[in-house]
């Protein structure tokens, strides 16, 4: 081939590299515009095989002056294209690290979308209620929602409610034993004992028959049905209470005595650690439980304040006794036999409400007068917490002279002093005595070395307090705490006005009272003063109010007001454990 | 039992998309289950707990009910039949911390229960309860958004039962 041919043809090699590049260019710009990763392949594909040979120029040999210059020209012209070219190359080059880049970022961004989107669908799913959510933590929803109502009517139909929601509901409702566990009777159909029983698998059992409105359906076959069901479960009773009309308790009590105590079916009492019920007539039944309940605790019960009412012993188990008061008018307490009943067991609680509209008298048994038995008191060592709610007449001083309980830990006095003269146009009646004072004479002239906690609470006549300022004695809680060297906790709750109030140092301090004056800023001063400080928790204030002037200073104003002696130890209105002497929700 | 010098401790925590927390050591140990995982790592500062089955919008709630509650003593250990002891009162500051959405409230007891805070669980569970308390199956469906899907034969005995419950 003569060097003509071979010039013509590089000549035309390098038409067609141009070509190429013009492709390449409008590949990479296709594909910088459309992304698609087609084009991608085509640019490299190109780039990858160029459309002539470069081979074929230096295989020419130059013979003369003029062929070389026609050579060097040829070649001087075809640089310039190349080089060129090669400035394209470059910036494709760039085009394509952008496109690249484009792409890596575009991919970042789908990945993020994916896993919001799977996020999302998450949440969609579980976001379609409680039945997604496990079961075990369905039940423990199940558990709380049941637990929590007191209300009898509530709580009885609060499991069937939960297992009429839908499937998963009922499935995890029949799996949760402790809600079916409430076998409330009042002459109730079998089907539904039986399905309580069954469902309650074997969890502890609150029994609870109430026969109070059942006077006709309540007889023996009545009970005779009632015990073959739930008494085949009675080892599993946890808690028994018994409401019913006197009559029919104490058909119940010997029903139940019989059906305890029959060698034929010999029962035992394993779980049961409360029971509610009428102390009519409970000897014989205390006897039983004695013997086959060895982890009863708790005793609840009404009781009318009469004679012999109290001539029982309790179960020795037992170490909590709440009496409810439900005597008719008139009653008599015979301190001897209602100690002798409080000393049968080692009692550590005793709670005591008396209602206020009777009228009550303290029995010291028939030798002794009046005025001997004053001064007789009665110990009982065993009582770490006692409580009691009754009216400051003349019987809760004799009633406070006779009990002293030296070991106790806790103490809770609510007193109501009520007017009766006012009411009724009479003159002063000289039963009537101050809350104050019956408060103090519980502590007079004893020792309390454990008590820690005392809640005070002092209720007045609300119509004698509208037109009468009745003031808390300043130095009352001083005269208290003489006896009690260990105290760490008050809580006073009154309605008297505070003036002047004067507190030994403490750890905790919870109110509700009305302040006339700065005696609580002035209470924070001294403990500061005092070195006391560092060592009190928290004042927490439960509704108080501080008077000024004509004007009240209540919540927040009344928290700033004391910051300044209390820093941060004052909370308003929680609810405090006053036993493990920290507050609640904290 | 802590010593002092894990109070001083720093822990991180990677949650499922990759969201790195640093906490104290105090905070991170409310989580029964980071405790244990601290435990078999040993001293080791630097190595992070991955969490797959946490979100970083939810752990950061759950931290800031784990930095409230740092000082709180261990919860004693609940019989499970005992419902005496329980109610749904929930403390002021927790009342207010769990106003969340639904699909929150139910991520922080999902998170709750796979960390293993059982009195955040409690929480949660507790105000869950409250929800439902009072209110008939329909509008607890309602509520929930759940679908009543008892076939007639199922719905036949529970309207049986339904009446016994009435009827005693």
């Amino acid at each position: 081939m003569s060097f003509k041919l071979r010039l013509d043809k590089a000549k035309e090699i390098g038409k067609n590299a141009e070509k190429a590049l013009d492709t390449i260019i409008g590949s990479s710009t296709a594909l910088r515009n459309s992304q698609k990763l087609s084009k991608t392949l085509s640019l490299i594909s190109a780039i990858e095989n160029p459309p002539f040979n470069f081979e074929s120029l230096h295989a020419n040999s130059f013979f003369s002056e003029c062929t070389f210059r026609t050579a060097k020209a040829s070649c001087l012209e075809l640089i310039a294209p190349l080089e060129s070219c090669r400035r394209e190359l470059d910036i494709i080059q760039l085009d394509v690290d952008d496109v690249s880049k484009s792409l890596r970022d575009t991919r970042i961004a789908l990945d993020d979308i994916i896993r919001r989107v799977n996020g999302q669908l998450g949440h969609l799913r579980r976001a379609q209620g409680l039945a997604q959510l496990p079961d075990e933590i369905l039940s423990l929803i199940f558990k709380n929602v049941y637990a929590v109502f007191p209300h009898v009517l509530d709580r009885k139909a609060i499991p069937f409610c939960l297992a009429s929601v839908c499937r998963r509901f009922r499935e995890v409702a029949c799996a949760t034993p402790q809600i079916w566990n409430y076998i409330y009777f009042s002459g109730a159909s079998p089907e539904l004992l039986e399905c309580l029983l069954l469902r309650s698998r074997n969890t502890e059992l609150e029994v609870d028959f109430d026969l109070a409105g059942s006077y006709n359906k309540a007889d023996q076959e009545c009970f005779d049905k009632l015990f073959t069901l739930v008494g085949a479960h009675c080892n599993r009773w946890g808690s028994l209470c018994l409401n019913s009309s006197m009559a029919l308790s104490r058909k119940f009590v010997d029903t139940l005595t019989q059906f305890l105590s029959s060698p034929r079916t010999f029962q035992s009492l394993p779980r049961l650690h409360s029971i509610n019920i009428d102390l009519t007539e409970a000897e014989n039944l205390f006897r039983v439980l004695d013997e086959h309940a060895p982890n009863l605790r708790a005793i609840a019960t009404n009781a009318e304040f009469g004679p012999d009412e109290f001539d029982v012993k309790l179960p020795k188990s037992v170490t909590e006794l709440n009496i409810h008061d439900c005597s008719r008018g008139i009653c008599d307490i015979d301190v001897p036999q209602f100690v002798a009943m409080l000393q049968s067991a080692e009692l550590q609680e005793l709670d005591l409400y008396f209602e206020s509209d009777n009228d009550f008298s303290c029995h010291y048994g028939p030798q002794e007068g009046p005025g001997e038995v004053m001064k007789i008191r009665f110990v009982v060592n065993s009582i770490s917490r006692f409580s009691i709610d009754l009216v400051a007449l003349g019987f809760a001083e004799d009633l406070f002279d006779s009990l002293y309980f030296p070991n106790l830990e806790s103490v809770e006095l609510k007193i109501h002093e009520f007017h009766r003269h006012i009411d009724c146009g009479e003159e002063e009646n000289e039963e009537d005595r101050t809350a104050i004072g019956i408060s103090e004479r519980w502590f007079a002239g004893r020792k309390f070395p454990k008590l820690k906690s005392i809640s005070l609470k002092m209720v007045l006549d609300y119509d004698f307090c509208l037109v009468n300022d009745v003031f808390f004695e300043s130095n009352h809680i001083l005269k208290i705490a003489e006896s009690c060297p260990a105290l760490e906790s008050l809580e006073l709750d009154c309605m008297h006005l505070t003036r002047s109030v004067l507190l030994p140092p403490l750890r905790w301090l919870i109110l509700s009272v009305t302040l006339m004056d700065d005696w609580l800023q002035n209470y924070g001063k001294y403990l500061k003063k005092t070195g006391n400080l560092h060592k009190f928790k928290g004042l927490v204030l439960k509704g108080c109010q501080l008077s000024e002037g004509d004007a009240w200073i209540k919540n927040n104003e009344l928290l700033r007001r004391l910051t300044p002696d209390f820093g941060d130890k004052v909370v308003m209105n929680r609810t405090v454990d006053v036993e493990n002497l920290k507050p609640l929700g904290t | 039992m802590s010593t002092t010098e894990d109070k001083t401790r720093k822990v991180k925590l990677v949650t499922s998309d990759n969201e790195e927390f640093e906490v104290d050591w105090e905070v991170a140990t409310r989580s029964v289950l980071i405790k244990h995982m601290l435990e078999d790592i040993g001293e080791s500062e630097e190595q992070a707990i991955p969490l797959p089955n946490v979100t970083a919008n939810v752990l950061k709630k759950v931290l800031e009910w784990c930095e409230h509650h740092r000082k709180d003593p261990e919860p004693a250990p609940e019989s499970s039949d005992d419902n005496r002891k329980r109610t749904l009162e929930i403390g002021d500051w927790d009342a207010k911390f769990i106003q969340v959405d639904q699909e929150m409230l139910f991520e922080i007891i999902l998170a709750a229960n796979y960390l293993d805070i059982k009195a955040l669980l409690d929480v949660g569970c507790k105000t869950v309860a409250n929800m439902i308390k009072g209110k008939q199956p329909e509008e607890i469906r309602k509520m929930f958004n759940i679908v009543n899907d008892f076939t007639p034969e199922e719905e036949a005995q529970i309207k049986k039962e339904n009446e016994w419950a009435e009827d005693r």
